[in-house]
């Protein structure tokens, strides 16, 4: 009979849920949320380069000038204000800093200032130049 | 009528066939959002100064000042030289940056206010490449 057949087929999905939200668990944890994708950026390039672990803070400057603290702008003075206030926190992480290639040093300067004026550690992030 | 055990428990078994279409659909935005790479990068040590270091004077603390065109190297009371990027990066070499005292490791930079991100970062890389310790001259 045909209704029986069908009954007799049922697949358990509950092992099959169990994988998916592992896998949700993963990506969540993993993901930065593309926190740079609305900025314009061409990372500067150096031969001198190592892979790096992924930032728990980053900032970027983009191609007008622009500071991005962890997606959000800000001033040089903020980014100082706002990395002291996170020292203890990042004590044993590096702040991850990328430049727009072409910005002279009275644009980026301050930039390293602050995160050297905080007393954090720091990771220039660029291209790998082969 | 008595039911017996087996037939209790599949009368409550649920239906997950939309639990696991929500799951996947969870796994495709995180797939699309999630940025695996690692990045590539040199963690720097970079004390900030005012002015010269303690034992800039020294007559072995190599100097990099770094101008538009060009970059210049001095070693103590040494003449300037003008070198390119691997002349330098033997001259860094040569030092054993991580065989001494960190003292010894300083390596002071001078830049002019021109210069691009660019330049700047393919020297301090550089120097932290070969163990030395970037000691920024500001104005």
């Amino acid at each position: 009979m045909r209704k029986r057949r069908h009954a007799d087929i049922a697949l358990s999905l509950t092992s099959f849920g169990d994988i998916a939200f592992l896998m949700i668990i993963f990506f969540m944890l993993v993901s930065n949320f593309m926190k740079k994708a609305n900025m314009e950026i061409t990372p500067a390039a150096s031969s001198s380069l190592e892979k790096q672990e992924t930032p728990k803070v980053s900032v970027t400057m983009d191609a007008d000038g622009a500071i991005w603290y962890e997606g959000n702008q800000c001033s040089p003075q903020e980014l100082a204000g706002l990395l002291k206030m996170r020292a203890d926190d990042l004590r044993d992480d590096p702040v991850h800093i990328g430049i727009h290639k072409s910005h002279q040093r009275r644009t980026f300067m301050p930039v390293i200032e602050a995160v050297t004026e905080a007393g954090l550690k720091m990771v220039l992030t660029g291209e790998l130049e082969e | 009528m008595k039911r017996t055990g087996k037939q209790r428990s599949s009368d409550i078994e649920l239906d997950l066939t939309s639990f696991g279409d929500i799951a996947f659909l969870l796994i495709i935005f995180f797939v699309l959002t999630a940025s695996l790479d690692r990045p590539f990068g040199r963690q720097m040590e970079m004390p900030s100064a005012a002015s010269p270091p303690q034992g800039a004077e020294s007559p072995r603390i190599p100097t990099i000042n770094i101008l538009e065109d060009r970059i210049l190297y001095t070693e103590g009371e040494g003449a300037e030289r003008e070198l390119n990027m691997t002349e330098l990066r033997g001259e860094l070499f040569k030092k054993e940056f991580p065989r001494q005292e960190p003292k010894a490791r300083l390596v002071v930079l001078e830049m002019a206010d021109t210069v691009e991100y660019e330049r700047y970062f393919q020297v301090v890389t550089m120097i932290a490449e070969t163990g030395g310790v970037v000691a920024m001259l500001s104005d």
